[in-house]
């Protein structure tokens, strides 16, 4: 429930005013030109997609490893704009010009092993159900 | 096992590739609506021209850019950073790079006035500093803010010489 309200939520602001996040992806300079439009509106999509996917019960543990890949992408990339010195906003909850941090990076592993924790769960769940 | 759990419904979970392929379809559809709703969208995905014209920010083109430089009413911002500026800049151009757009604040304030008219570009059409730098002026109160989409590489393609120091 926890991720699904963070991925809404991180897609809304993206929705509803795509231009800066299109602007970061620019800044960030791994998409080619010509897709950076498209991305930046499919990417928010595709996070309300998976949200929704994360309140299906059936659909849980597959959309719980799917989120776990998303978020284990944007820290990799997060991560490299670092150490190649950019200072790029995350742009992952809001449209603020703050630069993303080691501690982004951190947040998203936290929610991997969150996503990890709650598939863990649900296979113990089904196994002691059988 | 990962096979399994990839590929093959059980009773209690669907597949991760089939999650995966209703959240792309998904994801695809409500793609498609923001596209039909949304202007700002559909300009985005045509170009960024479009962005920076669904943002009231006017664009200026290649010819009328050659014809800003030669009238004294306009003050031209490079937006990119120091070093870029140094190496080769549109003529007549002021490094004001957005990286550091509040200290460049703090140096041109005196001369950026409401009505003053001011033109600003950056690398090339990819580069977004100079929407964002237009639309920061705007916002401190420059009402009359123009922006160079082409950039640098616009005015290199086009033969057109650049000055440097």
């Amino acid at each position: 429930m926890l991720l699904a309200a963070l991925f809404g939520f991180a897609s809304l602001h993206k929705i509803v005013d795509p231009v800066p996040f299109a602007g970061l992806i620019a800044k960030n300079d791994y998409v080619p030109f010509p897709l950076i439009g498209p991305l930046s509106i499919w990417l928010p999509c595709f996070e309300i997609a998976l949200a929704l996917g994360l309140l299906l019960p059936k659909a849980q543990k597959a959309a719980l490893i799917l989120a776990a890949f998303l978020l284990a992408f944007f820290a990799a990339i997060i991560a490299l704009n670092l150490l190649r010195g950019l200072e790029v906003p995350c742009g992952c909850f809001s449209n603020q010009d703050q630069p993303a941090t080691w501690w982004s990076v951190a947040r998203n592993l936290l929610l991997i092993l969150l996503a990890a924790m709650a598939v863990f769960l649900k296979k113990k769940k089904s196994l002691f159900k059988n | 096992m990962t096979g399994r759990l990839f590929f093959t419904n059980s009773k209690d979970d669907w597949s991760v590739f089939g999650v995966w392929s209703s959240i792309f379809c998904l994801s695809l559809l409500f793609f498609a609506i923001v596209i039909l709703v949304s202007p700002t969208s559909r300009g985005l995905v045509l170009n960024s021209k479009g962005a920076a014209s669904s943002k009231g920010i006017p664009l200026v083109s290649l010819d009328e850019m050659v014809k800003v430089i030669e009238n004294e009413d306009y003050i031209i911002f490079d937006a990119r950073k120091p070093s870029d500026y140094e190496a080769g800049r549109i003529p007549k151009a002021i490094s004001f790079p957005y990286e550091s757009k509040n200290e460049g604040l703090k140096d041109w304030a005196m001369i950026l006035q409401p009505d003053q008219k001011v033109l600003v570009y950056c690398s090339s059409r990819k580069c977004d500093d100079a929407l964002q730098l237009a639309l920061f002026l705007r916002e401190f109160g420059v009402a009359h803010v123009e922006l160079f989409a082409e950039g640098i590489e616009g005015w290199k393609n086009a033969g057109l010489n650049l000055e440097n120091d």
